[in-house]
């Protein structure tokens, strides 16, 4: 068996909100190897940022964690000290978030940032050392002329290569695992295809380990070998990415997927799923998406499904695939 | 830094058409005053004849306008005039009584900044704390009470009741004969260091911490007050949250970079506080009595001495716009968003 990066189990959140507790996330496990990338898919409100957030210690104050662990290299992260994690966060942990341009001080240059990460992050004083390692880490996150982007403030720089300079900063220091909070997201199309081209190449040349946060089945078919498909704060799917896109076992997974507009289908109503999400204040009882499910049956309002290795490595979370308990 | 020439011209012009407008202005009203000034003028024993020919020489008795006009000529030929009080030029005079209150404003003002803005960042790090309400009460407190009231309670405790500081003046007159102190540029507290005084220089400290203090108050907080407000917002900017994510210290997240976002406009706010922070000064100056321009107005006000009442007003006109100009030019040297 390959090294396991990251591990959650049973990871269990809510927000304390004035209106009651809301469980923003609840009993969701997964792992990632070595090399390997996960996509959290999820419509917005899923809970997957939270997780995220979470396995970066950055959650609001008003978020509590109930359950659960999160092992990155055999050391659990909710039982370390801050000093302790501090080690960790920004060295064997990194991040690239969804709004480039305002995740730079916008009073320093992109050089200056990256040299406080390398100078704090791998502990080098030699300031011609940094430069150069900067300098290596931005050409090897796709971005030309990178001695002008070094010296550039961030309103001189296009989101794309802000995006590629964030990168950049996550990729100098070596992560155990880079986890990407919808990256793509803010930038327009041609861009989007292009940053995800590169992390991919990092991805394969590097051995890089991602977490992908996306909304988007198509990012997740792009770069990620496993996917997790999370809604209203409970996992539902979880396997191969090929394996779920090929052959989607959950209901929700299908409408998803079925959602998804196709260059040269007809001209038709794209379907959509009816309904929105749950009130996570009073989650129902039985399976969480059973009121927008069309094949809902009875128990699936009563009892709460579990998560199923229906084929090998092809998890589901449905009454459907649980024998005996479907008619 | 992004200061360009058509920036530095278009202030320039500015700075031009706010004296013409301030002179206009405080040369009508000053004229409008039923007063007597040539009585000032020809002096205590004056025969009627002598008070005539005084009106004459000083033109009191031509139309306002022809007034108005031959003070314009001589004041942009540098001419302010000569005081009715004390017969010496009006320009001499200011540059004579303004190191005091410099002093006075700087001391004021690096108290303001060297206090203020820490509390300001305490307030927001340790938001929603028991520090956070102390700092939020005092910093109110201190923008909001009137600085004559204060300077007269502090003069009336420390100096008269428990006589820890001296109460008035800046230096004590018998200190500089002892040693011989000469004044080089005025500033005392400077011209001692300079011929390395220490006992005037410690003297000359002991006068100014009262009046400066008080007249800190005010700038203090309101430049906590800022601060605070503009670091709970940098704080929750994702480039701050990014800063921490990617590994930055904390310590180095909020004093580096957090930091020098809330200087700029706390500085700004600051130039801006300037002028309510001098008209302080002039009332602290006369409390303290305190040798600097509030005093020199405050005296050229009773005694009807009009060319150095104008000439007092704008000099304060002039020297509030060119303040703006260098907090602008240092806004644009922070940021470099920002091109002038």
């Amino acid at each position: 068996m390959k090294h396991k990066v990251l591990e959650v189990n049973d990871l269990t959140i809510i927000y304390r909100t004035l209106e009651g507790n809301v469980h923003a996330v609840d009993d969701v496990s997964f792992s990632i190897e070595k090399g390997e990338s996960l996509c959290l898919v999820g419509e917005s409100g899923s809970g997957k940022s939270t997780i995220a957030l979470a396995i970066m210690r950055a959650l609001p104050p008003n978020a509590k964690i109930l359950r659960g662990e999160i092992i990155l290299n055999g050391k659990d992260l909710l039982r370390m000290d801050e000093k302790e994690f501090s080690k960790i966060r920004g060295k064997e942990l990194s991040i690239i978030f969804q709004d480039p341009a305002a995740s730079f001080n916008p009073l320093f240059t992109v050089g200056e940032t990256i040299s406080d990460v390398l100078k704090y992050k791998l502990g080098i004083n030699d300031k011609k050392k940094i430069k150069e390692i900067a300098l290596r880490a931005l050409k090897e996150a796709g971005l030309p002329d990178v001695e002008r982007v070094y010296n550039s403030y961030p309103h001189e720089l296009s989101g794309g290569m802000l995006q590629r300079a964030s990168i950049a900063i996550a990729i100098s220091v070596n992560p155990s695992l880079l986890i990407a909070d919808e990256p793509t997201t803010m930038l327009d199309v041609t861009l989007q295809a292009q940053i995800l081209e590169t992390l991919k190449d990092l991805k394969d040349r590097l051995g890089l380990s991602i977490l992908f946060v996306t909304h988007n089945l198509g990012v997740a078919a792009f770069i990620c070998d496993k996917t997790l498909i999370v809604y209203a704060g409970r996992a539902l799917e979880y396997g191969s990415t090929e394996e779920i896109l090929k052959r989607p076992l959950h209901p929700y997974t299908r409408k998803l997927l079925k959602s998804v507009p196709r260059i040269g289908a007809k001209r038709e109503k794209l379907p959509f799923i009816p309904g929105s999400l749950p009130d996570l204040r009073n989650p129902p009882r039985g399976c969480i998406f059973a009121p927008r499910c069309e094949e809902a049956r009875e128990i699936c309002f009563k009892v709460r499904p579990k998560m199923l290795e229906y084929h090998p490595g092809h998890y589901v979370a449905c009454h459907k695939y649980s024998e005996g308990n479907w008619g | 830094m992004g200061v360009s020439r058509e920036y530095l011209i278009q202030r320039t012009l500015l700075l031009f058409a706010v004296v013409l407008g301030v002179v206009i202005i405080v040369f009508i009203i000053t004229r409008i005053i039923p007063a007597h000034p040539e009585l000032l003028w020809a002096g205590p024993h004056a025969t009627l004849k002598q008070i005539e020919e005084a009106r004459k020489e000083l033109m009191l008795d031509k139309p306002i306008y022809v007034q108005l006009y031959y003070y314009l000529i001589n004041f942009f030929k540098g001419n302010w005039g000569v005081s009715w009080r004390t017969h010496r030029p009006v320009f001499d005079d200011i540059i004579n009584y303004l190191p005091a209150t410099l002093e006075l404003v700087t001391v004021a003002f690096i108290i303001a900044i060297v206090v203020g803005i820490p509390l300001g960042v305490l307030a927001a790090i340790k938001r929603g704390s028991w520090i956070d309400a102390v700092i939020r009460v005092l910093s109110v407190t201190g923008a909001s009470v009137p600085v004559f009231w204060l300077a007269m309670i502090a003069q009336l405790i420390f100096s008269s009741k428990l006589g820890w500081l001296p109460g008035f003046k800046r230096v004590d007159e018998i200190v500089v004969l002892e040693t011989g102190f000469r004044k080089i540029t005025g500033f005392i507290l400077l011209d001692s260091l300079i011929e390395r005084n220490w006992a005037v220089f410690i003297d000359a400290l002991k006068h100014i911490i009262l009046p400066s203090l008080v007249l800190s108050v005010y700038p203090m907080g309101l430049s906590a007050r800022m601060t605070r407000a503009l670091m709970i917002e940098v704080l929750n900017e994702q480039h701050f949250r990014a800063s921490i994510a990617w590994g930055i210290p904390k310590r180095t997240a909020l004093f580096k970079y957090a930091l020098k976002n809330v200087i700029a406009p706390v500085i700004a706010s600051l130039g801006l506080s300037f002028g309510y922070t001098l008209v302080g000064a002039y009332l602290v100056e006369l409390i303290f009595n305190w040798p600097g321009l509030g005093y020199y107005t405050a005296m050229a006000l009773l005694s009807y001495d009009y060319p150095a009442i104008i000439g007092s007003i704008t000099f304060v006109a002039i020297f509030y716009t060119v303040i703006n100009m260098i907090v602008d030019i240092i806004h644009a040297a922070i940021d470099p968003r920002v091109k002038l």
